[in-house]
């Protein structure tokens, strides 16, 4: 089923800050195993705002005009750049932008780019996830 | 925080101690918990079967942020690294047999870039495979 094409470069502003706090900090690291000290000093281990990115982007991912059919999707690729690390107490926004659509042999490929930033607006990552919808023949 | 590994004295092809990691369904879920991420793939045995999985599959992120680990227990620092970018390749399986899956992880560096930065290649093999296809992280030493 291929995706519907109009949705590419649509943008999806967070519609409240996240609030970055020791228990969501402390929750992520022991599920990876990251028992580094950072952690113990509030610092986020390097993957965890991937917990934001996904529920953020939840409301494209299941528009059903998208053509999307989640049942069928793994993760093909990830990213991360860093300017600042993530910390306790900090309060982040977002704007989640599909950057690309396409289908190869079958499958359904989508790359989404999330800009996170804190209150002051200083840029803080940029993420882009890129999920996998399998065909049904394989 | 400061980096305490000084660029002068890494060389290209040094190799990042190894960690193993055993996934369990629990883990599966406590993963889950952690990161909103409750696709049933990772948890409904029968859900995973019924889309042509042969069985539970970890969370690639999960994998992801067990990778990361190589390279942070080694730098120490958060504010040093960074970029990670990695590719999934294989899907790890994990069955319902107590035993649980393991995953070796390595990490090489692969170039010593301007500024301090070096690069580095992240690998991930489960019973052989690669998990991971092209995974790097860049990280600035002092």
């Amino acid at each position: 089923m291929a995706l519907n094409l109009a949705f590419l470069n649509r943008s999806y502003p967070s519609l409240e800050t996240f609030k970055v706090d020791q228990e969501k900090i402390n929750a992520f690291s022991d599920a990876i195993g990251d028992n580094n000290d950072y952690v113990k000093q509030g610092y986020a281990s390097p993957t965890f705002l991937i917990s934001i990115q996904m529920g953020a982007m939840e409301a494209a991912l299941f528009d059903p005009e998208l053509g999307l059919d989640y049942s069928k999707v793994v993760h093909g690729e990830q990213s991360f750049e860093y300017k600042k690390p993530v910390k306790a107490g900090d309060e982040l926004s977002f704007i989640s932008t599909i950057e690309d659509i396409k289908s190869k042999v079958g499958n359904d490929f989508i790359t989404i780019r999330s800009d996170v930033k804190d209150a002051a607006g200083n840029e803080v990552a940029t993420l882009k996830a890129t999920l996998i919808a399998r065909g049904t023949d394989n | 925080m400061s980096v305490v590994i000084k660029y002068s004295d890494v060389e290209v092809g040094f190799e990042l101690p190894k960690i193993v990691h055993n996934y369990q369904r629990q883990d599966l879920v406590k993963y889950a918990n952690a990161s909103g991420d409750h696709n049933k793939i990772h948890l409904d045995e029968s859900f995973a079967k019924s889309v042509g999985l042969p069985d539970i599959i970890a969370h690639g992120m999960l994998t992801m942020g067990v990778a990361s680990r190589v390279v942070t227990n080694w730098v120490k620092d958060i504010t040093a690294v960074k970029s990670f970018s990695v590719k999934f390749s294989a899907p790890v399986v994990v069955p319902n047999d107590g035993k649980g899956t393991d995953v070796e992880f390595g990490a090489k560096i692969e170039e010593k870039m301007a500024d301090n930065l070096v690069k580095i290649a992240v690998e991930a093999r489960c019973n052989g495979t690669k998990v991971l296809g092209r995974s790097l992280i860049i990280v600035q030493l002092s």
